[in-house]
């Protein structure tokens, strides 16, 4: 071993990406490591989302993007990892749940449930009706109006059954709507919708954004991504890359994570 | 539990308690194995409570049977009448099971308790009619539920040790299709392989052992013995042909064993000290199993949790940034890293170096070898000397110093 | 003679039937279903733990506290231990639910048959044929005939309409929580409504219906209870608030309607004493589940 590789400057070999001012950081969590048999389905990963920005939490399959954001927001057991609410950590369940609305995957859910469209948006308004009372006719104005937001209203009274899949995550949003949370973190918003619920999804995050809410999703498609987030963070069960959209899905970054698996087509058509 | 008992239970452990003893050992020995495979498939397949629904949709079906022979002057007694009134009605209920899992929106789970109630309650209903009407056997009917080990003998026994050891074979001979269909049926039916038919082939030979278990265990106490050997094998391995085995082991020498302990002593049900021998044999696997038991996963758990902050809390210390996680500064503390107030120790301070270095290898072999690296349970969690080849560390230290003299993050 | 006779057990029977086809709603909403059959089983092991720590010569009051207080906590710790089970992530539910249901169903067994049975009065042949079945007609039913004296109705009456009246406020006053914890749980748990939590009290209320029921009716109705009545509402409707009144009403006609059955099946069959009203009741709900799951079947696919 020769004494220049004894002497460590700086700590390299991290993920490549410049770190934001802390102050702009809407939720952050680091060193996130979840383990559920013997392999960690996670390892030290993490992400930092900006005040009023899209960030994208992208990786191959099984890499562990819907673990991390459900890590995060503490809904499954980690064995490290530390979640930070605009600056400060995380004490209480009840700090997050003010402060983001989590819109779940759609098939994690049984939609064949006995729910009308309305009564699936009023559960966002939960805390606003509080725990034990009835919806007043000012909390359904309310879920109306979110509902009508994403071109639902004509169906509040539709069995969630009777939906389409596209029909079904503008339901979703606008449940996340009425919880009128700063933050909001989705699970793969644009898996099984159509073009036109896609294009509206779309719109949607952005007036949010120009608004000063923060959004976080995980999202599969790199083709989208571009267009769709400002930053993003590439996993593979650890960090990759993080930062804004163009370095993070850098050609490099990308053929890191997917390990070669993409084809040169699929890399061009990602990277623009 | 004297000494006598423990005596007369080492007798009949060699079969040497008596012919009775020694039959009904046998006997539940044969039974315990063809449950415990028969039982894996169906809990692969995700339907372990058909047992429940199938011995419970008996009833009706030996109650008629019942009724039928007496109408006819036959002698009620007679146990093949019985049974096979006892398998029609469970068949019908499986079909029932089904069509209602097909045709209706309600789940497996309400299938199987819908069909369990009832087709049990009018099965009761036909016992109270029975009890009321002078006829003759009418305990026999009533055995047929409670299970006795009386039902080994009068030449039964073959009739359970036949039938049992036949369903062992087509199980075992089967396990690739059974396998198949449990564990991926598109593949399955892209193979060809009719995967309806299959199925109630499983449910068939299931429905065979939990009949001819009647007689012994009685209807609530034959489901343990499809259920609990399968639960248990699942804690030593995952593959098809190896948990038939293990459950059928497992099931035979359960039933042996409490079958043995119930011969040796009063006030012993059969079915009742078996099915608790299978229990105690599934909670020590619970806790105990090495690989997948609650006690090897907690220390697994921990373990890789203290490796982990370790890791973590020296890699912030070479990157100079604080430490909130309260576990984590007191591994480092506990290590002698870190002192009182958080700064590091002279030895915190190498092992941190050492840390940041060894990072650095492993982000590099995955860099260059992504594949291999995620393919590895060990990457980034144990030192990379300890893990790789020495040839291998030594190109990529000898890469990472290039990398470095050209230019910091240049990787 | 009706209201001496018929009519307590019909209450009875209703109020039992209803309390179970209402914690049966969610149930099957959570694929939970065959709680309800695991419960009954091992409140066996449950009631006969209770009858030894009190002792043989305790009073009858006495007696019967014990018995239901062991009932519930064996049934509690069922629940506990097959969700111990389900955690390791190695077994499903209905298997963990089986090896759980079956073992304190043997332990009872064995205890039953180690204590002198007579003692405690239950029959091993009654406790396998589907637990502690006594025909509801036949029940003890001690108070005089006016409705006026409600204050002197059998014990079971008050025990049942009490856990019943418990029951239908919970889920009146909490029925938007039960609901959104039934559909979307993980959202729920992020929203800061606790799902585990409402999860564990549902089977904890199941718990104490199905004791509360199973002591006067017997085990066969309350595990058709919990099935049946919801199975039946949830394939006619699509609404929730719905679903749950639908149950009620089929739990109350499967009560009525098995019970004049039974009393009229017996003189019909030339029967001294009837057929069990029990499992009559149990046969009704069951039928009209079957009429209206083939009169709402999807086509084959």
């Amino acid at each position: 071993m020769t004494p220049a590789e004894l002497k460590l400057a700086a700590f390299d070999g991290e993920a490549t990406g410049v770190a934001p001012d802390p102050a702009e950081i809407a939720l952050a969590a680091e060193g996130v490591t979840v383990a559920y048999g013997k392999k960690p389905a996670l390892l030290g990963a993490g992400f930092a989302a900006r005040r009023g920005r899209r960030l994208a939490i992208m990786g191959p399959n099984g890499a562990g993007k819907s673990t991390l954001l459900k890590a995060a927001l503490g809904l499954i057991p980690r064995l490290s990892g530390e979640t930070r609410l605009f600056g400060a950590p995380v004490s209480r369940r009840k700090a997050l749940a003010r402060a983001v609305a989590y819109v779940p995957q759609r098939a994690a859910v049984d939609w064949d449930f006995p729910a009308s469209v309305l009564d699936v948006a009023l559960m966002g308004l939960h805390r606003e009706i509080g725990w034990a009372r009835a919806p007043r006719s000012r909390h359904r104005d309310a879920a109306m109006g979110y509902l009508a937001q994403l071109g639902m209203e004509a169906f509040a009274d539709r069995p969630i059954g009777q939906l389409s899949g596209g029909q079904q995550q503008r339901v979703f949003l606008a449940r996340a709507l009425a919880q009128n949370a700063p933050i909001i973190a989705l699970d793969e918003p644009f898996a099984g919708v159509d073009a036109a619920t896609e294009r509206r999804i779309v719109d949607l995050l952005a007036s949010l954004t120009a608004e000063g809410r923060t959004i976080i999703a995980v999202h599969h498609d790199l083709t989208t991504a571009r267009g769709y987030f400002d930053d993003a963070v590439l996993l593979n069960c650890t960090v990759i890359s993080r930062g804004p959209i163009e370095e993070a899905l850098s050609r490099d970054a990308l053929g890191r994570a997917y390990g070669g698996r993409l084809a040169d087509t699929q890399l061009d058509a990602a990277t623009g | 539990m004297d000494g006598a008992f423990w005596a007369e239970f080492g007798k009949a452990l060699l079969l040497q308690a008596g012919w009775n003893a020694a039959v009904v050992c046998l006997g539940a020995a044969a039974l315990g194995a063809g449950a415990g495979v028969v039982g894996v498939f169906a809990l692969l397949r995700g339907r372990a409570m058909m047992s429940d629904a199938i011995s419970h949709a008996t009833l009706p079906g030996v109650a008629a049977a019942f009724l039928l022979v007496s109408a006819w002057g036959g002698d009620a007694r007679a146990l093949p009448a019985m049974l096979i009134g006892g398998s029609v009605s469970a068949a019908l209920g499986v079909l029932a099971v089904q069509w209602i899992s097909a045709r209706t929106r309600l789940g497996e789970d309400a299938a199987i308790g819908t069909v369990l109630s009832s087709f049990f309650a009018v099965g009761v209903a036909l016992l109270t009619v029975i009890q009321q009407l002078p006829l003759a056997g009418q305990a026999g009917v009533e055995r047929l539920l409670i299970g006795s080990a009386a039902g080994m003998l009068d030449g039964e026994r073959e009739t359970i040790m036949i039938v049992a050891g036949v369903l062992c074979v087509i199980a075992i001979a089967l396990t690739r299709e059974f396998a198949a269909i449990a564990f991926d049926p598109a593949y399955a039916a892209s193979l060809g392989w009719p995967v309806r038919a299959l199925d109630l082939l499983l449910m068939a030979l299931l429905l065979a052992i939990v009949v001819i278990g009647l007689t012994t265990v009685g209807l609530v106490l034959i489901i343990a013995l499809a259920i609990a050997p399968p639960a248990t094998a699942r804690f030593w391995c995952d593959r098809a042909r190896p948990m038939a085995l293990i459950s059928g082991g497992v099931g035979a020498v359960g039933c042996y064993v409490g079958a043995a302990l119930s011969a040796s002593g009063d006030n012993l049900p059969t079915g009742a000290v078996i099915v608790l021998c299978l229990a105690a044999v599934f909670a020590l696997s619970l806790l105990l199993s090495p690989q997948r038991g609650i006690v090897a996963a907690l220390l697994r758990r921990r373990r890789l949790q203290n490796r982990v902050h370790l890791r973590q809390g020296l890699l912030a210390v070479a990157r100079s940034e604080p430490i909130f996680d309260a576990r984590t500064v007191r591994i480092l503390c506990a290590a002698g890293y870190l002192r009182g107030d958080g700064a590091p120790t002279e030895a915190g301070a190498v092992a941190a170096k050492q840390m940041a270095r060894d990072q650095a290898l492993w982000n590099l072999y995955r860099d260059l070898h992504p594949e291999e690296a995620f393919a590895l349970a060990d990457w980034s969690l144990r030192p990379i000397d300890e893990v790789l080849p020495p040839d291998l560390v030594a190109g990529l230290m000898e890469q990472l110093a290039q990398a470095r003299r050209g230019g910091i993050g240049a990787a | 003679m009706f209201w001496v006779n018929d009519f307590p057990s019909l209450l009875l029977g209703s109020l039992a039937a209803a309390v179970c086809g209402l914690w049966g709603n969610f149930l099957i909403l959570r694929r939970q279903s065959l709680l309800g059959d695991a419960i009954s089983h091992v409140v066996l092991p449950g009631i006969v733990v209770g009858f030894l720590v009190v002792g043989g010569a305790a009073t009858a009051t006495a007696l019967q506290f014990a018995t239901l207080i062991g009932a519930l906590l064996a049934a509690l710790a069922a629940v506990a231990l097959i969700e111990l089970i389900r955690r390791t992530g190695l077994i499903e539910s209905g298997a963990a639910m089986g090896v759980v249901f079956t073992a304190m169903f043997a332990a009872g067994v064995l205890l039953l048959e180690q204590t002198d049975a007579s003692k405690v009065h239950i029959d091993v042949e009654h406790a396998l044929m589907g637990g502690l079945e006594r025909v509801v007609w036949t029940a003890a039913l001690s108070g005089p005939g006016s409705l006026a004296a409600l204050a002197d109705a059998p014990a079971e009456i008050w025990r049942i309409a009490l856990v019943y009246l418990f029951s239908a406020i919970l889920v009146v006053v909490f029925l938007k929580e039960l609901r959104m914890v039934s559909f979307d749980p993980a959202f729920a748990e992020a929203s800061g409504v606790p799902a585990r939590w409402v999860g564990f009290a549902i089977a904890a209320m199941t718990a104490l219906a199905a004791v509360a029921a199973f002591d006067a009716v017997g085990s066969i109705l309350v595990i058709a209870m919990f099935v049946c009545p919801a199975a039946t509402a949830r394939v006619l409707t699509d609404r929730l608030a719905r679903q749950i009144w639908l149950s009620q009403l089929v739990a109350i006609i499967g009560a009525v309607g098995g019970y004049m059955l039974a009393a009229f099946a017996a003189p019909a069959l030339g029967l001294e004493r009837g057929v069990s009203a029990a499992a009559m009741i149990a046969v009704t709900a069951g039928l009209i589940q079957a009429v209206a799951m083939i009169a709402t079947a999807k086509r084959r696919q």
